[in-house]
């Protein structure tokens, strides 16, 4: 078993968002995320080639593609916990290397310690009056009265926003989201959404968001990433204002449009 | 929750004790194959009066939970290392595979020659016996621990030490305590069989001493009192579980 070691100091504060349409951001901000020629294999297969993309502080940016495509291999390359065949990753800058600080990542499956009551679940790395921070986050995805629960007796939509609550405690200046919503119900993932879409409307982080599910990429994003084959088929930049509302025209005909190049052979 | 009756678990061991005074006092069962309950009772008394019971008791007792706590040492430790550390576990594994196969009271006449009757043989046999229940549930418990997890609490930025104090260990405990409890049994069974052979204390030796005399009373209250000590153990298991599996949905509600 080895811990990676990674780098004290990686992300200083004094990095300021630029911040496009609807100024959200206050104090700390997100980091920049440059990602040149990036190409990974798994044994003989090629997961993904020559893939370049640049995402500005504070943006929020959707990967979607058919599964299989290298998406959540991406992702797991910008969080350190894949090493590139080649190109490089910067983020704030610095290449990546091991793992990196300010960097949360929200699981498909919340991943939280079935053996920790919630509140000490969110804590989970942090130290010295951990409580109080704890117990705000939780507050702020409105599950302060479960603090005390075992993990095991919420529902699937209940862990997802204290996973949530459990990244958003240590005010990281990167989100990675893996497919965080993917096994929820149609209700309670919208209602995700918005939760999602707020704190980082709030605390301004970059988020990159891994999903198959081009309408709540639509929904979300500055930027739809497509993704196919290992390879950016192309990109969308969406500039509907937000709050968004679902069902609405322009972002269904963006929706469809994706679709239709996704579904081509 | 319903209440559930807390006699159910003691009907029928209550039952069976008294169908064997039924038999035996009534003649039924001769007293040489089986001596009355009320027989097994009174010797209990007499030397429970001389001292002698609590005394053999004690050193039994004493026996085991040395013997338990080296074995299980060993076993978690190197459990442990193995369940971590791919290198170890090629370096020791096969060998302790190997040595777990040897029926461990198979080694009683070796550890007579090397140790003599003294307690560093009985002592011996218990620890080697509760070695490989401990050492097999830890390994396997540490490389079941979810590697998702393993992953979210290096994202969350843990340490080796944290990681093991909050992921590793915690989630290979369910594992590791079904060791404890099968541990727990060889304690017992290996204590009786050496002290059946060889001791001058314990309770292994009260009942082979009684045996020369003829005394069935007393031998069948020293079986008796291994059934009620590895039943104590056994409590002290299930609390344990009670309390650091609490988490578990298995043993929120767990039968005494």
């Amino acid at each position: 078993m080895t811990v990676l070691a990674f780098p004290r100091g990686y992300l200083r504060p004094d990095e300021r968002v630029v911040a496009d349409a609807g100024a959200r951001v206050t104090g700390d901000t997100g980091v920049s995320i440059r990602i040149s020629r990036l190409a990974k294999r798994f044994d003989e297969k090629e997961v993904l080639a020559d893939v370049s993309l640049d995402i500005e502080p504070g943006q929020f940016v959707a990967i979607v593609g058919h599964s299989g495509c290298g998406k959540s291999t991406l992702l797991r390359l910008v969080a350190g916990l894949e090493v590139p065949n080649s190109g490089e990753i910067r983020i704030a800058d610095r290449p990546v290397a091991g793992q990196v600080v300010d960097t949360r990542i929200m699981f498909q499956d919340a991943r939280l310690l079935p053996w920790r009551k919630v509140l000490a679940n969110v804590g989970i790395g942090q130290s010295g009056g951990w409580r109080a921070t704890a117990m705000q986050a939780l507050a702020r995805v409105g599950l302060e009265d479960r603090a005390e629960d075992w993990p095991l007796v919420l529902s699937g939509g209940q862990k997802q926003r204290v996973a949530l609550a459990r990244a958003l405690v240590s005010q990281p200046k990167l989100m990675l989201l893996d497919e965080p919503l993917g096994a929820l119900d149609a209700l309670t993932r919208l209602e995700m959404q918005r939760l999602v879409e707020e704190v980082w409307q709030q605390q301004g982080f970059t988020a990159i968001l891994v999903t198959h599910d081009v309408g709540e990429a639509v929904a979300m994003a500055d930027r739809v990433v497509v993704l196919k084959n290992g390879r950016i088929e192309f990109v969308e930049t969406i500039s509907h204002p937000r709050p968004r509302r679902r069902g609405d025209a322009e972002l269904a005909e963006i929706e469809g449009r994706i679709l239709a190049r996704l579904m081509q052979r | 929750m319903k209440r559930r009756a807390w006699y159910l678990p003691w009907l029928l061991p209550v039952g069976l004790l008294l169908a064997w005074q039924a038999a035996t006092a009534s003649g039924l069962l001769s007293n040489h194959i089986l001596p009355t309950l009320s027989a097994v009772a009174s010797a209990g008394y007499r030397l429970a009066l001389t001292g002698e019971l609590f005394q053999d008791i004690w050193v039994s007792t004493a026996r085991a939970a040395v013997g338990f706590a080296i074995g299980g040492a060993i076993g978690f430790a190197l459990g442990l290392l193995n369940g971590m550390s791919a290198g170890a576990s090629r370096l020791f594994d096969s060998t302790v595979q190997m040595l777990r196969n040897i029926p461990h009271l198979a080694l009683i006449p070796l550890v007579i020659l090397w140790f003599g009757i003294d307690e560093q043989a009985k002592i011996f046999l218990v620890a080697f016996g509760v070695f490989f229940p401990i050492y097999v549930n830890t390994y396997h418990g540490v490389r079941t621990v979810d590697a998702g997890l393993i992953e979210m609490g290096r994202v969350y930025g843990l340490k080796r030490g944290a990681l093991f104090r909050q992921i590793v260990f915690p989630g290979a405990l369910p594992s590791i305590l079904v060791g404890v409890r099968y541990a727990l049994g060889f304690t017992w069974l290996t204590l009786i069989v050496a002290e059946t052979i060889s001791a001058q204390s314990g309770i292994g030796y009260m009942t082979m001493n009684a045996r020369e005399f003829l005394q069935t009373d007393v031998v069948v209250l020293g079986i008796l009192i291994y059934a009620l000590l590895g039943k104590a153990a056994d409590i002290v298991t299930v609390a344990l579980e009670r309390y650091y599996l609490a988490w578990h949905p298995a043993f929120r509600r767990a039968p005494a």
